[in-house]
């Protein structure tokens, strides 16, 4: 631009020349001269050739922009223009990157004689000039008129803003061009980014379908300016083909799946959520279809277009109606009212209603740019929403953990009381099996005591036997003994009567002899032999069998003695002596060293043994002899080894192992109690020694006793 | 051979006893003294024996065995169970399978067991008796029914 001054003259001329004929003439003023108003337009019914249509009869386009609508074939322009002007450098401009090929052919004198063709076909660094819109070079010597035929392949509709131009001006053009897709590229990057740093945060969804949208629209909008074709794929006119329809159909889907996520359109409203559905899958036909047939794909593509702004509109519209309060709809609905005005604007401008110039061609960008701003927002406001939804959330489940913990202690106050009553149910239940273990040891200490009546008892009957035979004869002994005293006294007495009377020695010899032989005196002095010889064994048996039991029963001594285990023994086997009929005791008695015990149960525990031993050889041999019974002691250092076997029935090895269980038996019932070898087992126990035994089954069985020599002492006072 | 004493036989297998037993009453009965059932069942068989007494408590042959033995052979004698020990078991068997007239407990009282031995020989004489008289019946019997015949046939 140079300066007001020319404008004014070129807006004069300009006003001017619009009322002339066909021919536009270029000038030298560095300028653009929209020459609309000089096209004559053709569309012929299918595509011609240049000399089909220098014959056709072209009409006024009568627009200072024509507009030709949507196209299946080619569309021809026809324009003079005559350079007064030395200058021949000036160009022809076709301000529009949509169009796919543009051919402009120079006649002079209906003679052809040059033709530049332009096409998206092409690569675009193929081009003269690096324009995305289609500039030309008007070789055009001072003074001629050139006749020039443009044809135009196009699937969008079919615009032409054309211009003569100059190159210094066009390069003014297209900064502006630069600054103002720039300025909309910024937007677009800046919402992208920014939205999509949100959805990394945030991770909701409708962030990406923005970040879709923002981008796809981006791309279909500079695309539409031709810039794509110039930047980004220069070298790949089959993608530029396809690539507004792709990234609009893109665009189209994320733009309804953002609405759908945004205004939660399934949640809320159903019908809604299927109509968008349906519009996603008009744009996703299209998407397939641009790859076959790109015209027809851009037809899909925009109807549905048309569809979804209206359909978005009404979305919103009705989402706002539905719910007033939430601000993202209103937001939303604005953004839509922008696009869409922005849209109408762009499309008005086509039209020629509203003016072609700077504001109205970026119209849909700026457009676009302020809905991406406001839907931004209404993301941002988003935020806040789900901020408030949070809070309240946090409110409630604040609001919650109150309550809960208000139940907690109520929960907390019933169970303490609960565990109080527990607790006193355990103390109570305590104090009862105290109670109950207390009379658990009595019955124990009772049934100890009890077997240990009955192995006494059973004894019983052989000791009466054995004691009572000796007093038997010693009582028995006393009265023939008295008798033949005082017979043996009569005979004194006798003598003494003889001595003193005058008989004879001789008659007092025979008087003496025929008394004794009245007497029988050899007999007498035989039997008075044997009376007193019963009185002295049986006096002595007695004695020995009370010393025995005595010293068995040792009933007397409860507490610790020092003891001789082989008397202990010895008294054990007198005990039970009756029981040994046939059996054969065979005793080695090794020197013993006195050993701190309780003598009382350990003889009880000889007793079970041994009387277990005769029961057993009993078992084997009954009446008949062979039953042998060995005791044996010897001794260490510390330790007494007592080992009994004998040569009974034995057992089997299950009987072997339970043999020191409690109320274990192998008698009949009523035959024993099954305490007496648990007994010795626990007796020898707390003597801190050990019992084993080892049985061969019909062989024999063998008990293995070993006793520390004053283990009591060093443990007595825990065990005693 | 004296024949108005009482013929006793004692069978102990303790010898101090057999010999207290006879030293006591040698003077008064006619005593016979074993050490054990088969020692007194070879007595019995070469003496005519009035009272059998027997300690039950004996290697071989118990008191009741011995009885059970005599039984077989020799129904006269009286039996009396002399026994050191109160064992329920022998008395009930000496009762029902030794069939005796009188359990007595060691050590023995020389009165009482003097009596029970009089009142065993007193039982012995009165069977005896029955036995001579059932005799004499017969005996009367044959010679009425011999007389009532021949009146009969006259």
């Amino acid at each position: 631009m140079k300066g007001k001054p020319f404008w004014l003259i070129i807006l004069v001329l300009l006003t001017a020349a619009r009322g002339s004929a066909q021919s536009a003439y270029l000038n030298d003023t560095v300028t653009e001269v929209l020459i609309g108003k000089k096209l004559e337009v053709y569309k012929p019914k299918q595509n011609e050739s240049l000399d089909q249509v220098m014959k056709a009869s072209f009409e006024s386009a009568g627009n200072a922009i024509p507009n030709l609508g949507v196209n299946d074939h080619d569309v021809w322009a026809r324009f003079s223009l005559s350079n007064p002007g030395t200058n021949a450098n000036h160009l022809l401009k076709v301000a529009n990157a949509t169009f796919d090929e543009v051919c402009l052919y120079a006649t002079h004198n209906g003679m052809l004689t040059d033709s530049i063709l332009i096409s998206k076909t092409h690569r675009f660094s193929d081009r003269k000039f690096k324009d995305p819109n289609y500039i030309f070079d008007l070789d055009i010597p001072t003074g001629q008129t050139n006749t020039y035929y443009l044809r135009i392949r196009s699937k969008m509709p079919v615009i032409l803003p054309v211009y003569t131009t100059q190159p210094q001006q066009q390069l003014t053009e297209v900064a502006w061009e630069y600054l103002f897709s720039g300025a909309y590229i910024g937007v677009v990057i800046i919402m992208a980014v920014y939205n999509f740093f949100l959805f990394l945060s945030i991770r909701d969804k409708a962030y990406l379908y923005y970040v879709s949208y923002v981008l796809f629209v981006g791309l279909t909008q500079i695309g539409l300016k031709g810039f794509n074709y110039q930047f980004l794929w220069p070298d790949a006119p089959w993608f530029e083909n396809i690539s507004v329809v792709l990234f609009a159909c893109i665009s189209g889907i994320s733009a309804i799946f953002f609405t759908i996520g945004f205004l939660e359109v399934r949640k809320h409203f159903r019908k809604l959520y299927f109509m968008l559905l349906f519009l996603a899958v008009l744009f996703f036909i299209a998407l397939v279809v641009v790859f076959f047939d790109a015209n027809r794909a851009f037809v899909i593509m925009q109807s549905a277009t048309t569809l979804s702004s209206v359909g978005l509109f009404l979305t919103a519209c009705y989402v706002v109606w539905k719910q007033p309060s939430v601000s993202s709809a209103r937001f939303f609905l604005v953004a839509w009212t922008v696009l869409i005005a922005g849209s109408l604007v762009f499309i008005l401008k086509d039209f020629s209603i509203l003016p072609y110039n700077m504001a109205t061609t970026y119209s849909m960008q700026m457009a676009s740019a302020i809905e991406m701003a406001l839907l931004s927002f209404g993301l941002a406001n988003r935020i806040n929403i789900l901020k408030k939804e949070k809070e309240q959330s946090r409110l409630a489940a604040l609001r919650i953990a109150k309550e809960n913990s208000r139940i907690i202690k109520e929960q907390n106050i019933v169970l303490e009381q609960k565990v109080k009553k527990r607790t006193e149910e355990l103390e109570s239940k305590n104090l009862e099996i105290a109670t109950t273990l207390a009379d658990l040891q009595q019955a124990q200490m009772q049934l100890v005591e009890a077997e240990k009546m009955a192995s006494l008892g059973q004894l019983t009957a052989g000791i009466a036997h054995e004691i009572n035979n000796p007093i038997n004869f010693v009582t028995g002994n006393i009265g023939p003994l008295k008798r033949d005293v005082d017979i043996l006294l009569q005979i004194i007495q006798l003598q003494d009567q003889l001595n003193t009377s005058n008989i004879s020695d001789q008659d007092r010899i025979e008087a003496t002899n025929r008394f004794k032989e009245e007497q029988d005196f050899d007999y007498l002095k035989m039997e008075i032999g044997h009376l007193l010889k019963g009185i002295n064994e049986g006096a002595s048996r007695t004695a020995e069998i009370v010393k025995s039991l005595r010293i068995f029963s040792r009933l007397d001594e409860a507490e610790l003695k020092l003891a001789d285990i082989n008397e202990g023994l010895e008294s054990t086997i007198v005990i039970v002596n009756n029981l040994l009929g046939h059996i054969k005791v065979t005793k080695h008695y090794g020197n013993l060293p006195l050993v701190h015990c309780y003598p009382g149960k350990l003889n009880q525990v000889f007793l079970n043994i041994i009387s277990n031993a005769l029961f057993a050889i009993n078992e084997r041999f009954g009446e008949a002899p062979g039953g042998e019974l060995t005791v044996s002691t010897r001794c260490t250092d510390d330790q007494v080894y007592i080992t009994i076997s004998d040569n009974g029935t034995g057992m089997t090895e299950d009987t072997r192992r339970k043999v020191f269980d409690p109320f274990f038996t192998t008698k009949d019932v009523g035959q024993g109690t099954g305490l007496g070898m648990s007994i010795a087992f626990n007796t020898i126990q707390k003597h801190n020694g050990s019992i084993s035994v080892t049985s061969t089954l019909g062989a024999g069985s063998a008990f293995h006793l070993q006793i520390p020599v004053n283990a009591i002492e060093t443990s007595g006072a825990t065990n005693s | 051979m004296n024949n108005d004493k009482i013929s006793i036989l004692y069978v102990d297998d303790e010898e101090n006893n057999l010999i207290s037993f006879k030293a006591t009453f040698r003077l008064k009965y006619k005593v016979f003294t074993a050490l054990s059932g088969a020692e007194a069942i070879e007595i019995l068989e070469k003496n005519l024996i009035h009272v059998i007494i027997t300690d039950q408590r004996m290697p071989n042959m118990t008191g009741v065995e011995f009885l059970e033995k005599v039984i077989e052979k020799f129904t006269d004698p009286i039996r009396i169970l002399l026994t050191g020990f109160t064992d329920m078991n022998a008395v009930v068997d000496a009762i029902n399978k030794g069939k005796i007239f009188h359990y007595l407990t060691k050590p023995w009282n020389e009165e009482e067991l003097d009596k029970t031995i009089e009142r065993a020989y007193a039982i012995f004489m009165e069977r005896e008796k029955i036995k001579q008289m059932n005799e004499k019946l017969e005996i009367s019997n044959s010679q009425l029914e011999f007389l009532l015949r021949q009146k009969l046939l006259s």
